[in-house]
């Protein structure tokens, strides 16, 4: 008997592809509330995806595998009923904007879903009208989808799905391969939504500080179980076990976790906000006053390291595409052997421009740029290879070998080692990280997690004193984020200079010593990490949110005092890590 | 201002912005097929000229079909070897007789040059349509000559894919060059393994990208209602439809011309020259 206080009830659900040797979903069981959010999330390979196309019909109607239990969509079972009524009532919006949108315009994106069902070309105007109206995208009605802002695009995205007037909206991912501006500008579509329409949402994402914020309920997926479902309070107070199985907490509540203030089982904060309010009942910050100040001059009188010889010198440089775009305006810095370096901005601000320049791929249009003393200009592509390495974001565009041997190989081979030096170097290597064993796998054989490694493993193994990675944690859990991040230290700490370009404020505060803020092709902000988090006003006109313990410790403590993570302010508030 | 086409960038004011999708799509038809049906010499010249003297008019800026371009020089080279080692056509000249029993006359020579004329047209002429034409191009182009609309959907997906295939092979032939990878230089099998590496990576990148975008279209109700209502018009005007009924009927004309009037065989008005 249906329920109608349901809007998706799902039942011992077991599922596997016809290509899967395993169960991919095992034995899930969850009611969703009509207007109610539920936040989704998990590691990499948990089955978040798999979920989704469950919870949308897409499975099993336009997959094969084998199905066990049952999925309820407003009481029809998706077994039993046709996608064409299930599209009624629930959308599914995925990760990536570009493969969601497929027509000229704006409004043709909108019109799309609703001239497939049919609908008559008044009611399509209407509803036109109306979702650009929902995700604030009037005024590109006649734009080109592939010209927005990747923020843009998935509202575009979410607005051709919200025509068909669907009661539920599962998202996932959304805002993985968005930068700052774009993934508020999605949680803000997402809070409107629920707020003013009770749509039901239902939210795959790894930020969980946001999720927590909006969600009612937040399930986490793991191995293809739910191992975990509660409300954000509660669900974020077990720390280590979320750690341990690959999962970021929110950082207030990591920092509530470890001083153990406030320890209240229904009130664990998961905001500022909430934050805020129990720790200001618990502390009172005056009486820290000297220590604060203590800390304060210790944490900025931090003696920088010495600069060792300079390998990078842009001057000047000006960089402008074939269609008349100026991507880089007469930017200058300069880059020391050994740095740790993180390059920030917006989309279009110039960043990958830059990294290409930076390699040799691109040419300057106007100014200087020298590598190790050598004007980029005169510089062939390939001869840079043992000086400066660059790891795309997404391995697959860098991984074209028949198997992990031979992509490490491929470079040296082209570099002219002997066979016995190219054996030594690629077993080093792969050692290094952590692919050992794995020689004669098929790269495409690999988890995400391992390309990128491999990615990474095919650069290092030229051994280039510079290495640019783009968007390294992108798209990765916890787990891998980090063990990416410690591979970068420890290169680092060996003498290689790094330059990372990331939208993961987090990761730049807590591993990256010299910070460079891009915004229109120009740096706006370049220096110490910590001195370049202060500037939160500057910051927010290039649209980059300093981490959540940043800003919780200036809202609490004292606006000129920029802690980089949760330990310095453990510290500061003499609550070391108890646990 | 520049607008992006499937190929390069073209200034917003070039004149083929004005021209309509369905003439566009008439128009790249018309030059392959013809191209195709044609084989006397001096007539593809003319066709090349025209062609040539097209990207002059409509300001095509070369640059950026550098890549596309040079691919004609390429396939040129394909065109005179297998000519040349591998052909039979009579001449009052042999000049060179091969092992195989194959032959080299005048008339091979003005046959490779008649060869060359016709793929550089039908390349140079693809590239000039695909070098100012954007995806709404295709499906108002496609629509309006009344073909069914799955049809002008997947041809739109394919160019639209195009272009993300072709950022991909970018990206891809960076990574490799980054490794010190040469596709210019280095020896023609080392080129060879290069493309062969290059076509993994992109096959892969295909099929993940088509298994998304079905999902998405999927969800977006694609394919599962029998009758599709429309959002725009697809109407076309008085002048374009007879410039295009102009240009697709030169293909039938070309056709009867080469048929029953003997007329565009090979080798053409060159054999009043020769005699």
């Amino acid at each position: 008997m249906f329920n109608n206080q349901y809007d998706i009830e799902i039942e011992n659900l077991w599922w596997k592809y016809a290509t899967s040797k395993d169960w991919i979903l095992k034995n899930i069981s969850i009611k969703i509330r009509k207007g109610e959010f539920l936040g989704i999330v998990g590691p990499s390979g948990a089955g978040k995806t798999t979920l989704c196309l469950c919870m949308s019909g897409l499975i099993p109607l336009r997959s094969k595998g084998l199905m066990n239990g049952k999925v309820l969509i407003k009481g029809m079972d998706t077994k039993s009923i046709s996608l064409q009524k299930i599209i009624s009532k629930v959308g599914i919006v995925f990760q990536d904007p570009d493969t969601q949108l497929v027509t000229m315009s704006v409004e043709d994106e909108i019109a799309f879903p609703l001239e497939n069902m049919g609908f008559s070309k008044k009611e399509i105007k209407e509803r036109v009208e109306e979702a650009l109206k929902i995700v604030g995208l009037e005024e590109y009605r006649e734009k080109y989808p592939y010209e927005l802002s990747g923020g843009q695009k998935q509202r575009l995205a979410i607005a051709s799905i919200l025509a068909l007037k669907p009661e539920i909206l599962i998202l996932d991912e959304p805002t993985s391969d968005l930068d700052p501006i774009g993934k508020k500008e999605v949680f803000s579509i997402l809070s409107k939504l629920r707020k003013e329409y009770n749509a039901t949402l239902i939210v795959v994402e790894h930020n969980t500080e946001e999720l927590a914020k909006y969600a009612n309920r937040i399930a986490f997926l793991y191995n293809g179980e739910i191992i975990k479902l509660d409300a954000p309070n509660r669900f974020f107070k077990d720390i280590e076990f979320l750690k341990e199985k690959g999962v970021y907490p929110p950082q207030v509540s990591e920092f509530f976790y470890y001083s153990k203030i406030g320890n209240n089982e229904n009130n664990f904060p998961v905001t500022i906000e909430e934050a805020i309010n129990i720790i200001k009942k618990e502390i009172n910050i005056k009486n820290l006053k000297n220590r604060i100040n203590q800390i304060h001059n210790k944490l900025y009188t931090k003696k920088n390291r010495e600069l060792e010889e300079e390998i990078i010198n842009v001057k000047n440089l000006v960089y402008e595409y074939p269609d008349g775009t100026i991507a880089l305006k007469g930017i200058s810095f300069k880059v020391h052997k050994g740095e740790y370096i993180a390059i920030v901005g917006p989309n279009g601000s110039g960043k990958t421009t830059l990294a290409k320049i930076l390699v040799a791929l691109l040419k300057p249009t106007n100014g200087e740029v020298k590598i190790f003393g050598e004007d980029t200009r005169n510089i062939n592509v390939s001869d840079l290879a043992t000086k400066i390495g660059y790891v795309y974001q997404n391995p697959d565009h860098q991984l074209f070998s028949p198997t992990v041997y031979e992509e490490c190989a491929y470079g040296l081979r082209n570099l002219g080692f002997n066979e016995k030096e190219i054996k030594e170097r690629i077993e080093e290597t792969l050692e290094i990280m952590g692919l050992n064993g794995l020689e004669n796998v098929e790269p495409f054989m690999l988890s995400k997690g391992q390309r990128q490694r491999l990615a990474l493993a095919a650069t290092l193994v030229l051994k280039p004193e510079v290495i640019i990675v783009d968007e390294p944690t992108t798209g990765q859990d916890m787990k891998q984020s980090e063990a990416i991040m410690e591979l970068l230290n420890k290169l680092n700490k060996d003498g290689k200079t790094i330059i990372v370009i990331t939208h993961n404020m987090r990761i730049v505060a807590e591993h990256i010593k010299r910070t460079i803020v891009l915004m229109n092709g120009k740096i706006i902000l370049d220096g110490n990490t910590r001195e370049v988090f202060s500037n939160i006003e500057l910051l927010e006109e290039a649209s980059i949110y300093p981490p959540q313990i940043t800003l919780f410790a200036k809202e609490l403590i004292n606006k000129d005092l920029t802690i980089l993570n949760t330990y310095e302010l453990l510290e500061i508030l003499k609550l070391n890590k108890i646990r | 201002m520049a607008l992006k086409t499937f190929l390069t960038y073209v200034p917003k004011d070039s004149k083929i912005n004005k021209i309509h999708p369905v003439v566009k799509v008439s128009l790249l038809l018309s030059i392959n097929i013809i191209a195709w049906l044609i084989e006397d010499p001096i007539i593809l010249f003319l066709l090349f000229l025209i062609i040539i003297f097209n990207y002059k008019i409509f300001r095509i800026p070369l640059y950026g079909l550098k890549k596309f371009l040079l691919s004609t020089i390429i396939i040129l080279q394909a065109i005179i070897v297998s000519y040349i080692f591998g052909s039979k056509i009579p001449g009052k000249n042999i000049y060179l007789i091969l092992p195989w029993g194959t032959y080299v006359s005048e008339m091979t020579i003005i046959y490779i040059i008649a060869m060359s004329f016709r793929f550089t047209s039908m390349l140079l002429g693809s590239t000039l349509m695909l070098g100012t034409m954007r995806d709404r191009d295709i499906i108002y182009g496609v629509t309006c000559l009344h073909l069914p609309y799955s049809l002008a959907f997947i041809i739109n997906l394919s160019f639209r894919n195009m272009g993300i295939f072709i950022e991909d092979y970018s990206r891809v032939r960076d990574a490799m060059i980054l490794r010190g990878g040469k596709f210019s230089k280095g020896s023609f099998l080392e080129k060879i393994k290069n493309y062969i590496y290059l076509a993994i990576p992109l096959a892969i990148l295909a099929i993940r990208r088509i298994i998304e975008i079905s999902y998405a279209v999927e969800a977006k109700g694609f394919g599962i209602n029998k009758k599709r209502s429309y959002y725009h018009d697809y109407s076309i005007n008085l002048k374009n439809l007879i410039l295009t009924i102009f240009i697709l009927s030169l293909i039938p004309l070309t056709f009867i011309c080469k048929i029953y009037f003997k007329i565009f065989i090979f080798p053409g008005v060159i054999s009043m020259l020769i005699k």
